[in-house]
């Protein structure tokens, strides 16, 4: 147990890099039937992730093998590199996402605030070290006056950062182009998303209501999904500018829960992103719901499945048994990030006003 | 102040802490209550048939006459072949078919189960109907043995002379397949799980051949169960099998129509679950519900029917029970017009419920108004879950400067003074400050004990049969031991402090409320069972120590000593009592059943049905009594918990 632990401490990454690649491994040597069996899972597979529902649509097949894991990578991806002040990389990684599967393309907002965030404060620390010379050790512990002048300016940074995001989508246009026969790739990838053809059930809200809808307003509603999820993305930016990261964190959360093929895996990524905010866990479990809303993400999670089998397979149930359950997974969701967001806010609010710390909060 | 506000100051109200426990005892009561209430007349209902095209007991039947004559020509010779091997048996059986005009098959199939293997072979036929299109069906089975082991000779006699009569009808809208499996639960299983499959995969523990001829999507089921031999005997009532594999159970409006066209049309009274004499008092009703909830939470088949249900196919078995005056014409005409109605069938059986008890052959409670109880049940560990977490989330304040021998100044609540502004207030001082969960021994603790739930049902579904009593005393003696073994290894080892204890329980309730609940959809009946079961659970405390009891400050060392040794005892015994092998083996006792038999029962639905029952005590229930048994432990064991 102790040599456990003091390995873990050496080398943290190492340790649960392995034990992640040897769970997956494990996993696949144990149970040889579980990709059969989580294919065909509603909750899990969605025509955007799924290798076996892809075939019908002849260049899914390419992007499909690689589209979920990668796009959850690129993100996180670009997220670390923007907090370590490259741009270029964040851009590029965030068009890598986009290209895979559309939405990542509103992290970018929210990844150039951050990615410009981390760049001022390094020239910050730059222009510091040169004008002190190193004489004071710890001068970032002491507030220091820092000149604006010096800072890049964020019009400029925020043409250059969209200009490489373009060129490296265009890039990666032209490099599909080379490996595929045709452009006939983008309306099959990006169609897919966008007119939502492929009304399997799943784990998001988009199937059901556009089951139920006439084909006459089908295009105005899909429009009105779309332009929903996107008003997010500059609320956000504006909002958290002093903690863009949270805008990141808080994006992801939206995608998971209003994307068209929602599926468990891209909320389970969320989940895992929720600890980039580490530091308001205190403050979520103190002040909002964050057990009750992971009871009943624990709910659903058996649930649905459960309603799923009643429906399709039993005969005893109907679609709005799984539907059901779905409302009430998002919902979970979203009281999570509400209460991130709260948490997120108030954590501004305590640096400003440190004598409110743990107060209740009234209205008056 | 708003409400919302005056809501918000409440939750930290202590009231608010103390309350679970009655909410959640309150639950458990109304939801046991519950299930009393329901034989009233106001939260039951009259059965009736909601599908229009059904149309019961609207035909007239024709099945008489030189019929007879076939039937018993029939009886006799399916006695004579009884007295057959089996392979010259099938060979006549299919012979039989062929003479009729069906189109004959058979499919052997191999089933191993306890370490025993089970050979058999349904023969079966195929009756094309004049108007059917090849896209639907419906079966007319008879086993040849019936559920009890007795062979089915009038059963499949008068399925065989059945057979012969719908041949010369013009009217099936949808073919009809005669299946004469050779026992009531495999050969059904494979004959069914191969209809709806593609390909034929062998395992370890089935082999089932491809059927070589199908028709369309079956619509419904009846078995027929009249184990009378050539000599014949007039029975009393029908009584109608419905409950499927792992309590599922087939449309309300297939049993209606059975209901009314035996008695409404034939006369013949019908009753369920063997409850020959119904008053149709609430006591015999109660009865009948009991009965039902008993059968569909055991999960098991209950006759040749069982089957069909879990591949959506609404399926039941009419048994002739007891001594009257109707005879095999009857019944087969109650078949005859059974049939008819299914015939008329737009669509699936989708109109009435899928999810009743009934009270009676017709009287039935609707979801709507029995779900609840197995809801509060669950409800009730969740209430202690969300209370045990956030008590684990305070702990108590260190009392400040506490001089000893000076017991009167503690009997004082303490105040502190507030101010506001301009208002001063004397308020209680708080007993607790929020503290940091420490949740990763928890949670490995609850999972380890989840995993090892695999255990015993890994032994008691997968042993050759004559170790299986030997297996559930291992199993129980090992799980009378493992609370205890546990609970003083963490507290030596880990040095488990109170809250970790708190929010170790608080998961393992969490987790068996959801479970529950997700259960109480699929199979209300053993959520209910299993849910009054574990319902003691929610209110295991780790024990308190003699020295910590008020009434006790008095009394010296040895008298400690014994009280705490009697608190031990006795709570050990209830905790053990209801363990689920105890249990298991106090039910069996009760219902005077073999242990051995009821084991290897379970076996085999586990490994020929996919009954789940035993995954859902070995698995859902057990972990959750073992977690409860190291909480309870670790007050004894615990000494000074670390705070």
């Amino acid at each position: 147990m102790e040599a456990l632990t003091k390995v873990y401490r050496d080398q943290p990454k190492t340790v649960l890099f392995t034990a992640a690649a040897a769970i997956r491994i494990l996993a696949a040597l144990l149970f040889p039937a579980l990709p059969d069996l989580l294919t065909l899972r509603a909750e899990l597979s969605t025509p955007v992730n799924s290798f076996k529902r892809s075939e019908t649509v002849q260049y899914r097949k390419v992007y499909s093998s690689m589209s979920e894991d990668s796009t959850h990578t690129m993100a996180a991806y670009s997220t670390s590199h923007a907090c370590q002040a490259q741009a270029t990389t964040a851009a590029f990684a965030v068009a890598l996402a986009g290209h895979t599967s559309l939405h990542p393309v509103m992290l970018l907002p929210p990844i150039g605030l951050l990615c410009y965030d981390r760049v001022c404060v390094q020239s910050a620390e730059k222009g510091q070290t040169s004008e002190t010379d190193g004489a004071i050790a710890d001068s970032t512990k002491t507030n220091v006056a820092v000149d604006l002048r010096s800072q890049p300016q964020p019009l400029q940074f925020g043409l250059r950062f969209v200009a490489t995001f373009i060129c490296a989508e265009a890039f990666l246009f032209g490099f599909s182009r080379l490996i595929l026969p045709s452009w006939r790739f983008i309306p099959s990838i990006y169609m897919t998303l966008l007119e939502l053809p492929d009304l399997t059930p799943n784990a998001g809200l988009w199937w059901y209501f556009f089951i139920e809808m006439f084909d006459a307003f089908r295009s105005f509603f899909l429009g009105v999904f779309w332009l929903h999820m996107l008003s997010y993305s500059v609320p956000f930016c504006l909002r958290f500018q002093r903690q863009p990261l949270a805008a990141v964190v808080l994006m992801m959360g939206i995608i998971a829960v209003f994307e068209p093929y929602a599926n468990a895996g891209d909320a389970g990524a969320w989940l895992s992103c929720l600890c980039l905010l580490g530091h308001l866990f205190e403050l979520t479990s103190l002040h909002r719901y964050t057990f009750p809303a992971i009871a009943t993400l624990l709910y659903s999670t058996l649930l649905g499945p459960a309603f799923h089998h009643l429906w399709i397979y039993a005969g005893s149930g109907n679609a709005n048994f799984f539907y059901a359950i779905t409302l009430v997974w998002s919902l979970a969701l979203l009281i999570l990030l509400t209460d991130t967001v709260y948490a997120a806010l108030r954590d501004e609010w305590e640096a400003e006003r440190p004598e409110g710390k743990g107060k209740e909060i009234r209205q008056m | 102040m708003a409400l919302s506000a005056r809501l918000l100051t409440l939750r930290h109200s202590p009231i608010l802490l103390q309350l679970p426990p009655y909410l959640s005892a309150l639950c458990i009561l109304i939801g046991i209550a519950w299930l009393s209430i329901l034989p009233l007349n106001e939260y039951s209902r009259q059965t009736y048939v909601s599908e229009n095209a059904i149309l019961p007991g609207q035909v007239h039947t024709y099945f008489g006459g030189s019929e007879h004559n076939v039937f018993r020509a029939y009886r006799q010779e399916v006695y004579q072949i009884s007295q057959w091997s089996e392979e010259d048996r099938l060979a006549a059986l299919g012979n039989v078919m062929q003479e009729i005009g069906l189109r004959v098959a058979a499919q052997p199939y191999r089933f191993t189960v306890a370490g025993e293997e089970v050979n058999g072979t349904n023969v079966y036929g195929l009756l094309q109907g004049p108007r059917a299109d090849a896209t639907e069906a419906m079966v007319l089975m008879a086993a040849w043995r019936n559920f009890e082991g007795k062979i089915n000779y009038s059963g499949v006699a008068l399925a065989l002379t059945l057979a012969r009569y719908f041949k010369r009808w013009s009217i099936w809208s949808k073919d009809i397949i005669l299946l004469i499996p050779m026992d009531s639960t495999y050969g059904p299983e494979a004959w069914v799980s191969a209809y709806h499959s593609t390909t034929s995969e062998v395992t370890t523990t089935r082999n089932i051949s491809s059927l070589p001829i199908k028709a369309g999507a079956l619509q419904a089921a009846v078995a027929l169960d009249y184990p009378v031999g050539p000599w014949g005997h007039r029975f009393d009532k029908l009584d109608i099998l419905y409950d499927g594999i792992n309590g599922a159970l087939p449309n309300l409006d297939l049993l209606n129509t059975a209901v009314a066209v035996a008695s409404g049309q034939m006369g013949i009274g019908c009753s369920i679950h063997g409850m020959l004499s119904h008053s149709d008092s609430y006591r015999d009703r109660l009865t009948t519900l009991a009965k039902g909830v008993v059968t569909q939470s055991a999960g098991q088949a209950t006759g040749p029917h069982s089957a069909f249900v879990p591949y959506h196919v609404d399926a039941i078995t009419l048994k002739t029970v007891g001594d009257g005056w109707h005879d095999e014409m009857s019944l087969g005409r109650t078949t005859e017009s059974l049939f008819r109605s299914i015939n008329n069938l737009l669509e699936h059986l989708h109109q009435s419920f899928f999810f009743y008890i009934l009270l009676n052959a017709n009287r039935f409670a609707s979801i709507g108004n029995y779900l609840p109880a197995a809801m509060l049940l669950a409800g009730s560990f969740t209430v202690t879950a969300l209370a045990l977490w956030v008590q684990s989330g305070q702990v108590p304040v260190e009392p400040t400067a506490k001089i000893a021998g000076t017991g009167s100044e503690e009997q004082e609540p303490k105040l502190e003074v507030v101010k506001v502004g301009e208002d001063i207030a004397l308020v209680p001082a708080a007993t607790t400050k929020a503290a940091e969960r420490e949740m990763l021994l928890p949670t490995a603790v609850v999972l380890a004990v989840h995993l090892a739930g695999f255990v015993p049902l890994y032994c008691l579904n997968s042993l050759h049969r004559e170790y299986l009593p030997l297996a559930l005393q291992a199993v129980t003696a090992t799980s009378l031991i493992l609370p205890a073994f546990t609970s003083t290894a963490l507290t030596r080892q880990f040095k488990t402090s109170t809250q970790q204890i708190q929010i170790m329980q608080s998961f393992s309730l969490l987790l068996l409320g959801a479970t529950l609940s997700t259960l109480a959809t699929l199979n209300f009946s053993l959520a209910f069972v299993i849910g009054v079961l574990a319902s003691p659970l929610s209110f295991i405390r780790p024990l308190p120590k003699a020295t910590d009891l008020p009434f006790l400050r008095s009394a010296n060392k040895q008298y400690l000593y014994n009280v705490d040794v009697a608190i031990s005892f006795v709570s050990a015994l209830l905790h053990a009592a209801l363990s689920p092998p105890v249990v298991l083996c106090a039910l069996c006792w009760y219902f005077g059943h073999d242990v051995e038999g009821v084991l290897v029962e379970m076996a085999k639905g586990w490994a020929a049905q996919g009954v789940y029952t035993s995954f859902v005590v070995w698995a859902v229930w057990w972990p959750a009594w073992v977690v409860g048994g190291i909480v309870m432990v670790s007050g004894a064991v615990g000494g000074a918990g670390r705070q």
